[in-house]
């Protein structure tokens, strides 16, 4: 069963691609404006890395004098060295200098905040905590440390009470004075307590206040109510098909070539050790990530993608569940290999930097009366410091690079997240009756989601094939067919979608994060609530949107000088690129109908900026789930039948 | 649509009486069970002492007038003879009355017969929890905000500290304290829940259209609803004139032609207890209605006869403290030189309890001026069950609210119809065709099949279930109570966290609740000297009975099935009430939820096979 549910992750994996995207151009408030601008002068500081990578070591004067002499102090500092260093220097010392000044002095307005001595830094991006996902935090432990029952009566009954106390009160001392006139004349009494009755309404006509209710009562009624629609699904078919689930199409595509796909996974992961046996070599000093790791790296990273689709699909022939399951896995180790990778490379170059700046300071200190240059070369060693110590606070023990071994890379593919840390929130303990539980909804949930593809999504899919296969009867008739099939396959695609997302970002997660006592639960947003686009490429898949948000759109402004609009694009297209890969591997052939909604993003995104939009939270909430509904659907239908 | 809107209504209505029961044997707390008990006894106890009141004074009077008459200024003694008699029985029964009407611990504190329900202003559930948040505060994702203003304070606070690595490591550990709370709200989930059940019915309106193209009409929900309009319409208008029986009995012990006690109180109980057995055989028998048409028929007379009796007995009691405060008054007034302290100090209390109970109410229609057709007309309109002579009411109808109700009642109807057609009824065919054969082969392949259709049931009468519910209790009442100003929007309570059925049967349907606490269980403590658990017997015992006569409506069958169940939450309250079920509110919610989803349909499958 763990095949299956890689399966499954995977699978959704897809789906979670097909809509995910990274940062938008706009951000919500002015705080997270100012975050923004943090972000950008952030990816300034992620150019020491990039710029070293461009670097060559020569001796010409002339090519010197052209590139970043930075990356001619070795990497290792041992007495030897160092006199071969000091000789290197020596040649070419003023020219060398200069150009080292001069590359500190413009990084320093992106390492530091203005006109202060705060640093930036290129970890600032994001942060893990210890944070429970919100089904946790909102559904799962008030049911189970708070929950009473009803609380909504026995506010009211409480008020009541008090209510009719005050009024009580109010009548006893009108009435005393009452009785003795009402034994005088017993008509005037009435008109005698008009104002004590107008000053009780008045007492209660104020008291309109809103109370407090919770909801805990309809997630166990909504998961019943999906157990018995599925319980009830499952009886017809055993009925219709003589007492046997042989014929379920479903299971036959999950049952089938399971060692298989186990046994490409393994390789697959196996070979991600790659990237640390280049690390390794980086740290021996055989090679230099600046000039030839990250290309080795970056090859790697390019081949392994296109061999795990060729194996798949020319060589096993799989499935193509099992095709895009391992198609998916496969983007999820190379991301993994891919952050591992840079994060190590962006510290070797800091660690470089550290190592001339020391030199030239401890050298020039004396004979260099230009401040400047000594603030320069100063602050470059302060930041360089900042930046490999703030990396390993609670563990000496696993500084840079002593966090380069297999262990370590080990760890962090077991963790649930894709963007490398040497240090994570870890959490004390594993609770175990919290791993069955989440093991328990993995399970359900695969029956469920299996039942709902059986019975409500694969004989709409086999409509779409026929519809496809048959005889052209021109434009007009198919797409009458496809509105048909659009509109059949809504409602069970809708319930696999949010099937699909619990399984995965609630489920799996959690669990693989509880066994792994990885500290930050946040691996989604309250999506559900979204009024844009925008947010919804944001905070639906939390793990990827880091991964993209460091690696692909900060990167990007930093290494190719895009603006933030350009790095913008350039995430949505390579989302698109990748979405569309995903498509070729279930249909086999290329259409481009999600590369084009994938895209169409940005226009949407830009017409909830708008003046008329922006404040209508409440249609835009709407558009939000009728887009959620109909996209899939559209989707789906659209590569079966075109 | 209104007589359709009715027929849904009262459709469900049938559902609650089914679940629905009067109040459980256990109060919540102390204060409340000592406020309700003596004011029970006090109750019906001013009826019966009136009635033996009613014909001393008037033989009291008469004796006066005719001694007055043949020796004036004759001895005294004579006179006070026949006054001590009667006072000194007269006071007999102040004295007892003055236990249950006054607090036990605090004697200055009334024990008010009003005290046991009350109206206030109050927004419904799903308006103050989710309506008014989601149109007001509503702005989308909150979570991720919430966490970048975290993350942005923790990194301005890193900042002014990384000067120093073991400043920073203690920053960074007291920065992240394990289970952060964040807040978090699901108004997104609403949204989709109501998009996801259009999706369906789209979808099974296009099935069927690609089936049947526009037959619309041969649908059999579709012929329920729409036939015998007008007749259903001429009925339902002919109960509600007979209804105003009441008003005119009122009016004539108004007028004083008549008493209320005994003449005008036998009047009414009479018509009360004849206007169900005479309305019962002409919509189930005379006019071959539907089933549809007769649960609506039938559910509708049952309100009749609640408001009616509300009324005619808010009113009843009023007359007798009407009179007793007259009485009172007089004797107090008459002999207030020659009564001792003690007596006085009586009398006076009795004035004064009788003068708060008057009051009470009273705003700009005191009693008996309350006693007319409009005001009995506009009670018939408020969405309540229980007479009072003041509501709460708000100061303006807002329309858009008026028509987002009416297009919520319009829409809920639709969705209704459409899981009615397409998920229940195919089931219903085969439920009477399993009736209607003979043999199945015997008892095993017999349950086998009842079990498939009652797996089949559950899922589309669950859905009926949540939306007739939501249709009744949120947009129709709430729309009647717009319309009518009515500013106590108190219909239900959050039914879906119960944890036992005693407290789903309080507050799964409110206006009933109160009838019955006030109607049933009150009175049938003080008037026929029940104790508590007897009362609440007695309250189940009646609800069962109007659940198994709807059964009757629909089916034409007794069978017992739903009075059975419904007399088994004795037995669910005190499975509850246990030690073990009671420290775990979360299993009994479970449950309570199991029991919701498949209880209608087990009833319903026994009733069309069995």
């Amino acid at each position: 069963m763990d095949k299956k549910k890689d399966l499954l992750e995977n699978e959704q994996f897809l789906r979670i691609q097909k809509l995910n995207a990274a940062d938008a151009g706009k951000r919500q408030s002015i705080t997270v404006d100012d975050e923004g601008e943090l972000y950008g002068l952030d990816t300034s500081g992620n150019s020491p890395a990039n710029e070293h990578t461009a670097t060559t070591i020569t001796q010409n004067h002339s090519v010197v004098a052209s590139n970043g002499d930075v990356a001619f102090i070795p990497g290792t500092a041992t007495e030897g060295n160092t006199e071969i260093v000091t000789e290197e220097v020596i040649e070419t010392d003023d020219n060398m200098f200069k150009t080292h000044v001069k590359t500190l002095s413009s990084k320093e307005k992106a390492r530091y905040r203005q006109g202060s001595s705060n640093f930036i830094s290129y970890f600032d991006d994001m942060s893990f905590e210890h944070r429970p996902s919100i089904l946790d935090g909102s559904v799962n432990e008030p049911f189970k440390t708070k929950f009473v029952g009803p609380t909504l009566e026995k506010e009211i009954r409480r008020r009541e009470k008090e209510l009719m106390a005050m009024r009580k009160n109010l009548h006893h001392r009108k009435s005393s004075p009452d009785a003795v006139d009402s034994v005088g004349k017993n008509d005037g009494a009435a008109p005698t307590t008009v104002p004590t009755a107008a000053t009780s309404e008045t007492v209660v006509t104020v008291e309109t206040t809103i109370i407090s209710s919770n909801f805990s009562g309809l997630y166990v009624a909504f998961w019943m109510a999906i157990a018995f629609g599925a319980v009830k699904a499952l009886i017809d078919y055993y009925y219709q098909h003589n007492g046997s689930f042989k014929d379920s199409e479903i299971l036959k595509f999950m049952t089938t070539n399971l060692f298989t796909v186990a046994s490409v996974d393994l390789l697959m992961y196996l070979s991600t050790y790659f990237v640390v046996g280049i690390q390794y070599l980086c740290k021996w000093g055989v090679l230099k990530w600046g000039t030839t790791g990250w290309i080795f790296t970056s090859i790697y990273e390019f081949l392994f993608v296109i061999f795990y689709m060729y194996l798949t699909e020319n060589i096993l022939k799989l499935h193509w569940l099992s095709k895009i399951f391992l198609f998916l896995h496969s983007l999820v180790l190379l991301m993994k290999m891919h952050s591992f990778a840079f994060y190590n490379g962006y510290l070797w170059g800091i660690k470089e930097e550290l190592q001339f700046s020391k030199s030239a300071l401890a050298k020039y200190k004396d004979s260099i009366n230009d401040p400047k240059v000594i603030g320069a070369l100063e602050k470059s060693c302060e930041f360089c410091s900042f930046e490999l110590s703030s990396q390993s606070l609670s563990d000496q023990t696993q500084k840079f690079p002593n966090n380069i071994s297999a262990k370590s890379f080990f760890w962090f593919t077991m963790f649930p997240t894709l963007i490398y840390q040497i240090e994570y929130p870890r959490t004390k303990e594993i609770r175990w009756s919290y791993v069955l539980e989440k093991i328990c909804a993995i399970f359900g949930t695969i029956f469920l989601m299996m039942i709902d593809a059986q019975i409500l999504m694969y004989p709409v899919a086999m409509r779409a094939l026929a519809v496809r296969n048959s005889e052209w009867t021109g434009i007009l008739d198919r797409l009458l067919k496809w509105v048909g099939l659009l509109v059949d396959i809504v409602p069970g695609f809708i319930v696999m979608y949010i099937l699909d997302f619990y399984l995965i970002w609630d489920a799996i997660l959690n669990c693989v994060a509880e066994l792994t006592r990885f500290g930050d639960r946040y691996f989604y947003g309250d999506w559900w609530n979204c009024v844009s686009w925008a947010d919804f490429s944001r905070i639906w898949n939390i793990p990827v949107h880091k991964f993209l948000l460091r690696h692909v759109y900060h990167s990007s402004m930093s290494s190719f000088k895009l603006n933030k609009s350009q790095a913008t694009l350039m995430t949505f297209f390579l989302s698109s690129v990748v979405h569309e890969l995903a498509m070729y591997v279930i249909f086999k052939k290329l259409r481009f109908y999600l590369f084009f909604f994938q895209m169409l993003q940005m226009p949407l995104v830009a017409l909830t900026n708008t003046k008329f939009m922006r404040n209508r939270t409440i249609i835009g909430n709407v558009i939000f789930w009728l887009g959620i509904c109909m996209g899939p659907s559209v989707m789906c239908t659209l590569y079966l039948t075109f | 649509m209104t007589e359709t809107k009715d027929l849904l209504q009262d459709e469900e209505f049938l559902k609650i009486r089914r679940l629905n029961s009067a109040e459980a044997n256990k109060r919540h707390s102390v204060t409340y069970d000592n406020v309700i008990l003596p004011q029970e006894s006090m109750e019906v106890s001013p009826r019966s002492s009136t009635t033996s009141l009613v014909e001393p004074v008037e033989s009291t009077e008469g004796v006066e007038s005719t001694e007055a008459e043949r020796v004036a200024g004759k001895q005294e003694q004579e006179e006070e003879y026949p006054v001590d008699a009667h006072m000194q029985k007269y006071l007999s029964h102040l004295k007892s009355k003055s236990r249950s009407r006054f607090h036990r611990k605090d004697a200055s504190k009334y024990v008010s017969f009003f005290g046991d329900v009350s109206f206030d202003p109050r927004p419904t559930l799903l308006d103050s929890a989710i309506n008014v948040p989601f149109q007001t505060t509503f702005k989308g994702p909150v979570l991720e905000k919430q966490l970048k203003n975290l993350q942005l304070t923790k990194t301005k606070t890193k900042a002014t500290v990384k000067t120093t690595v073991k400043t920073t490591e203690k920053t960074d550990k007291a920065d992240a304290p394990p289970g952060e709370k964040l807040e978090s709200n699901f108004s997104g989930i609403y949204v989709f829940a109501w998009m996801f059940l259009g999706w369906i019915a789209i979808r099974c309106c296009t099935d069927y259209y690609a089936s049947y193209g526009s037959a619309w009409n041969k649908l059999e929900i579709v012929q329920y609803m729409t036939t015998d309009l007008f007749t259903i319409a001429m009925l339902d208008l002919a109960m509600f004139l007979c209804t105003f029986f009441v008003v005119f009995v009122h009016w004539l012990v108004k007028k004083r032609i008549i008493n209320w006690k005994w003449t005008g109180f036998v009047a009414v109980s009479i018509f009360e207890l004849a206007f169900i057995p005479v309305t019962f055989p002409i919509y189930v028998y005379y006019f071959d209605f539907n089933w549809v048409t007769r649960i609506f028929l039938f559910l509708h007379s049952v309100v009749f006869v609640m408001k009616s009796h509300s009324f005619a007995f808010y009113n009843g009691y009023l007359w007798d403290i009407k009179q007793e405060l007259e009485y009172s008054s007089k004797q107090l007034q008459k002999y207030k030189e020659s009564l001792s302290p003690e007596t006085r100090e009586i009398l006076q209390k009795s004035c004064d309890f009788c003068l708060f109970e008057l009051n009470y109410q009273t705003k700009d229609n005191d009693f008996p001026n309350n006693i007319s057709c409009s005001n009995f007309f506009m009670f018939c309109l408020f969405p309540v069950l229980v007479y009072q002579i003041n509501y709460p009411r708000t100061s303006r109808i807002r329309w858009r609210y008026v028509l987002e109700k009416v297009c919520a009642i319009i829409g809920t109807i639709f969705l209704m119809m459409v899981t009615a057609q397409f998920f229940m009824h195919p089931v219903a065919m085969r439920c009477i065709q399993f009736h209607n054969t003979p043999t199945f082969g015997g008892w095993i392949p017999a349950t086998q099949e009842w079990f498939h259709l009652l797996f089949d049931m559950i899922p589309g009468f669950t859905v009926l279930y949540m939306l007739t519910f939501y249709m009744i209790w949120d947009a129709l009442l709430n729309c009647v109570a717009e319309l009518t100003r009515f500013a106590d929007r108190y219909f239900y309570g959050d039914w879906w966290n119960c944890v036992s059925f005693e407290e789903f049967s309080r507050i799964w349907n409110v206006p009933v609740h109160k009838f019955l606490l006030r109607h049933v269980y009150h009175s049938s403590m003080g008037a026929l000297h029940l104790s508590k658990s007897q009362a609440t017997l007695f309250t189940f015992f009646l609800s069962a009975v109007f659940h198994e006569m709807a059964m009757f409506a629909i089916f034409r069958r007794v069978r017992g099935y739903l009075f059975m169940f419904q007399l088994s939450q004795f037995v669910w309250t005190a499975l509850s009430n246990t030690k073990f079920l009671r420290a775990r509110p979360q299993l009994s919610n479970v449950v309570f939820s199991f029991g919701v989803c498949s209880g209608p349909s087990i009833i319903m499958t026994l009733y069309l096979t069995l």
